[in-house]
């Protein structure tokens, strides 16, 4: 594990990542403890100028904007994490299922990965949450729709040219019940390509929930959300320009430090993934 | 073409770098004649720097290869080795190549007749469209190759390997070269097609008058088609002469091994059986990086003296054969 | 090319199953919200005329697969029925504003191209050096910074700093030059990901080809360097840049709908988003299946270039159906 760790931080765009990262990590958890409360309104102080005393100046209410963004960023990152891990799980459970039952299974599975690429992943979350209603929830199940097809298909095709390696043949011989056979033997071969493509992914995922909060129909106040704050910003552009730029620069920090790590990732865990865009 | 003077290189060294690491010197002091309409032999395993000897004389070395230092002579010019835009003035003209997977030296997303046409678009600028054309299907046909006017249309992936080395034939044809370099044309070939193909090289020597340099790890193709051998060990020629005199008496310890063997002394293609034959001649090929002054095939030469490691011998002249050179001191 | 022909079929027919079973998750997606269709579809205005002249098209009162049935041939036919709002054809709407978002959505892409490609190719051809090492930093800059992103840093540049270009609206209707003077901005705002991500493909890609053995036998045989690169390597290495095509125009279109809402430019994601807004969900559905239809055509129209550009994969597509 040492040396895998290693070799992320030899290359300059892996440590670039994990500095980003880490940096986004400590804005997010740590720096909550030193900022005064996001939600506390003080009307005569709004629009005020970046200072000492609020290093990111105050918005329209007189909140703190580095409070808010520190409670964004939390947010942004819990969200990415949660619609990741939904669509992973997802994805492992469809592909596993695909590769392993018979032909028509297999057919209905990839059936249904294609006509979910059929829409635009923004296009399908923007119209599921159309249907449903904007909110927190509704938004995570959306976007981990949108990317599940991905997982689906890097978990079948891993999944189906292990199926009739000699380890698995001899398992089942042994008369080892299925699920056993996926948890001890199909599941630990498949993980590596699939927790890589979920790092690759995660910076869509915080940016499709940015985008769905600033247009609204993504974390609704009071949640906040970079998207959201990047919304309030927005809507009082004419006013003051920078409140906005808090919460844009750590979305952009965000997106390219789980970019650079994810692509380290990548290289190390499988260089012959790197030709696929 | 018959009085031309040989083109003969002349003390090729090549390095290659790579960081942090010593360079690997991969090429010594390699000379090599090869008179006109002459077949000569590059014959050595992989590894000895054979491909190198081709891809230094046609400037198409790696980026990491560094030419110290070398020159050709070729009809009244003198190349210098390290001059890339001078050898790229050679390709296409004086020189030109067959490689040894044609599964991959065409390009696949464009037609047979494309290439040909490039190569006369380089060699006969003055030519029309409609002249190449002729010209392309002409050389197709005079490398044996049925409907040439229909494969002019084909892609390279609609072709046989056998057939794919052939076009590279014909697109040799037509550059009318005055050296072929064929590197391992037939490795990955059939044996069946292997036969075919060489005569189709051998044709073509007859055709334009051209000089070959084959190079191969099979001593099969060096006795059948060569008139001279240059015996090439670890980036050193070991030695040289006319082919049936080499095989009859060898001049150098690792000649007489590898012919004693009558195998191939590396087949790629069939890495098991060659790892067995393999061990006949114990011993590793020497590293690189790390060069003793002394007989580069010493350590593992069964006749080997104490005088073999007192110093690194020259290529020279035999006494009473003066066409033939070897770097043995036992054998002068 | 009788062979070609099937293959093309085939692949529209594909396309065409697709684009049904899309609209057929759309339906089912909309019958699974709980209530009844007249109000999920219409929102507060909905009406018991609405609601009766609903049941007579969707068949409401009728068992779900003749309503399914029913949804796909009125979807296949362009009938999405009437905006409660404007009282006009939502078909009628949608075709309205669809060029412009296509024009945003093509010029984007046609940007990337334009700019993305020779970047990709000229660090390709100097790899290690400066430019190339420069553009490999800028490029991942460019590719993970969201578009909707861009597009506010530009609005905030140009709207409050500068007064260079328009920042809304789409431009008069008939005149060219201010139409495309209205483009420029969206179309920057989405085409900046897609520069620095078709700059790597293309990188990417031509080293690879370079690195062939192909390349290698033009270059002894005297062919020109600039040949080699700009006729013999390029159509290779256009391969994987082509396959991608499809899926940046479908991320274009998906990326316009942002910029729409913040240059304030009509297009389908206005008209979608203000529908959402006013809870009318039967235009949102009509934009998405024209969205779907336009997003499966792109990618069967780069399955058929990318068979023009590689012959081999004519070949393997052939293989694969028998």
């Amino acid at each position: 594990m040492r040396g895998f760790a290693g070799r992320i931080w030899r290359e300059r765009g892996g440590r670039t990542g994990v500095l980003l990262v880490a940096l986004v990590l400590f804005i997010a958890l740590i720096l909550p403890f030193a900022t005064p409360d996001p939600n506390k309104i003080d009307v005569p102080a709004r629009f005020l100028p970046p200072s000492l005393h609020h290093p990111l100046g105050t918005d329209n209410l007189g909140r703190d904007l580095l409070a808010r963004v520190t409670v964004g960023t939390r947010s942004a990152l819990w969200i990415a994490c949660v619609v990741i891990a939904l669509s992973m799980a997802g994805g492992l459970a469809l592909g596993v299922i695909a590769a392993l039952s018979g032909r028509l299974v297999d057919r209905l599975v990839t059936g249904f990965c294609d006509i979910v690429s059929a829409f635009p992943s923004y296009i399908l979350v923007f119209s599921l949450v159309a249907l449903y209603g904007a909110g927190l929830g509704k938004l995570v199940v959306a976007i981990a729709l949108a990317f599940l097809p991905q997982f689906a298909r890097i978990t079948r095709s891993q999944a189906l040219t292990l199926r009739h390696r000699p380890f698995i043949e001899s398992a089942r011989l042994m008369g080892l019940p299925a699920t056993t056979i996926i948890r001890r033997h199909v599941l630990p071969n498949i993980v590596g390509p699939v927790i890589v493509l979920a790092s690759m992914n995660i910076p869509s995922v915080i940016t499709t929930e940015a985008a769905m909060s600033f247009i609204g129909l993504g974390v609704q106040p009071p949640q906040t959300s970079l998207g959201t704050l990047i919304r309030d910003g927005y809507v009082f552009l004419d006013q003051s320009w920078w409140p906005i730029i808090g919460a844009v620069a750590v979305l952009a920090i965000a997106t390219l430090g789980c970019t650079l790590l994810g692509e380290a990732l990548r290289d190390v865990v499988d260089p012959k993934l790197r030709r696929e865009p | 073409m018959t009085d031309s003077p040989p083109i003969a290189l002349q003390g090729l060294s090549v390095d290659f770098l790579s960081a942090g690491e010593p360079p690997a010197r991969a090429l010594r002091d390699v000379s090599l004649t090869i008179p006109p309409r002459s077949i000569v032999g590059l014959v050595g395993e992989s590894g000895s720097g054979k491909s190198t000897v081709a891809m230094a004389m046609m400037g198409l070395l790696a980026p990491n290869a560094r030419v110290g230092a070398g020159r050709i002579d070729v009809g009244a010019r003198r190349i210098d080795c390290t001059d890339g835009a001078a050898l790229a003035g050679l390709r296409g003209r004086d020189f030109a190549m067959v490689f040894q997977d044609p599964s991959a030296s065409l390009n696949p997303t464009f037609t047979i007749g494309a290439h040909l046409h490039e190569v006369l678009r380089t060699r006969s600028p003055g030519a029309t469209r409609a002249e190449r054309q002729e010209r392309a299907i002409e050389a197709l046909r005079t490398v044996g190759i049925d409907r040439p006017d229909a494969r002019m249309r084909n892609h390279p992936h609609e072709l046989s390997g056998g057939m794919r080395q052939r076009v590279v034939i014909a697109m040799a044809l037509l550059a009318r070269p005055r050296l072929l370099i064929a590197d391992e044309p037939t490795t990955a070939l059939d044996v069946t097609v292997e036969a075919q193909v060489m005569a189709e090289i051998v044709a073509l020597r007859d055709q334009i008058g051209c000089s070959i340099l084959l190079i191969t790890h099979s001593l099969g193709l060096v006795a059948r088609y060569c008139d001279h051998v240059s015996v090439i060990y670890a980036g050193e020629v070991l030695e040289y002469g006319p082919v049936a005199e080499v095989v009859r008496a060898p001049a150098h310890p690792y000649s007489a091994d590898i012919f004693a063997c009558d195998i191939e002394i590396d087949a790629p293609r069939a890495p098991a059986a060659a790892d067995q034959r393999f061990r006949i001649i114990p011993g590793n090929l020497p590293s690189l990086r790390d060069l003793p002054a002394a007989c580069i095939y010493a350590p593992r030469c069964r006749k080997a003296v104490p005088a073999c490691m007192a110093g690194h011998p020259a290529l020279l002249p035999l006494t009473d054969e003066p066409e033939r050179e070897t770097r043995c001191i036992l054998a002068r | 090319m009788s062979e070609a022909l099937g293959i093309i079929w085939r692949r529209v027919l594909t396309g065409a199953l697709t684009v049904v079973g899309a609209i057929t998750l759309l339906f089912l997606l909309i019958r699974f919200v709980p209530g009844d269709l007249a109000s999920i579809l219409y929102g507060p205005r909905v009406t018991d005329a609405l609601r009766a002249s609903l049941a007579e098209r969707m068949g409401t009162d009728q068992p779900l697969p003749v309503q399914l049935v029913l949804f796909l041939s009125h979807a296949v036919r362009g009938d999405f029925g009437i905006n409660v709002i404007s009282g006009r054809p939502i078909l009628d709407e949608i075709l309205g504003v669809l060029p412009n978002t296509l024009a945003l959505a093509f010029s984007a892409l046609g940007l990337s191209l334009l700019i993305g490609f020779p970047l990709g190719a000229l660090a390709a051809v100097r790899p290690g050096s400066l430019a190339d090492r420069i553009l490999g930093v800028l490029s991942v800059v460019l590719i993970t910074t969201p578009s909707f992103v861009v597009a506010i840093l530009l609005l905030l540049v140009f709207s409050l700093a500068l007064d260079w270009l328009p920042v809304a609206g789409a431009g008069t209707p008939g005149d060219p030059v201010d139409q495309l003077a209205h483009l420029i901005l969206p179309t920057t705002a989405l085409a900046v990901g897609w520069i620095g991500y078709l700059a790597r493909l293309v990188r990417a890609s031509l080293l690879e080809v370079l690195a062939e053995a192909h390349v290698r036998t033009l270059r002894a045989y005297g062919v020109p360097e600039w040949r080699v690169i700009l006729i013999y390597a390029l159509r290779p290495a256009l391969i994987p840049v082509v396959a991608i095509l499809g899926m940046a125009l479908g991320d274009l279109i998906g990326g316009a709908l942002f910029a729409e809402l913040i240059f304030g430019r009509p297009g389908l994601g206005t008209l979608a988003y203000n529908a959402v807004v006013s809870r009318n969900f039967a235009v949102v559905q009509a934009t998405t299946t024209v969205i779907v239809l336009v997003y499966v055509t792109a990618n069967i129209a780069v399955d058929i270039l990318s068979g023009l550009i590689d012959p081999r994969f004519r070949r393997t597509e052939g293989e694969a159906a028998r």
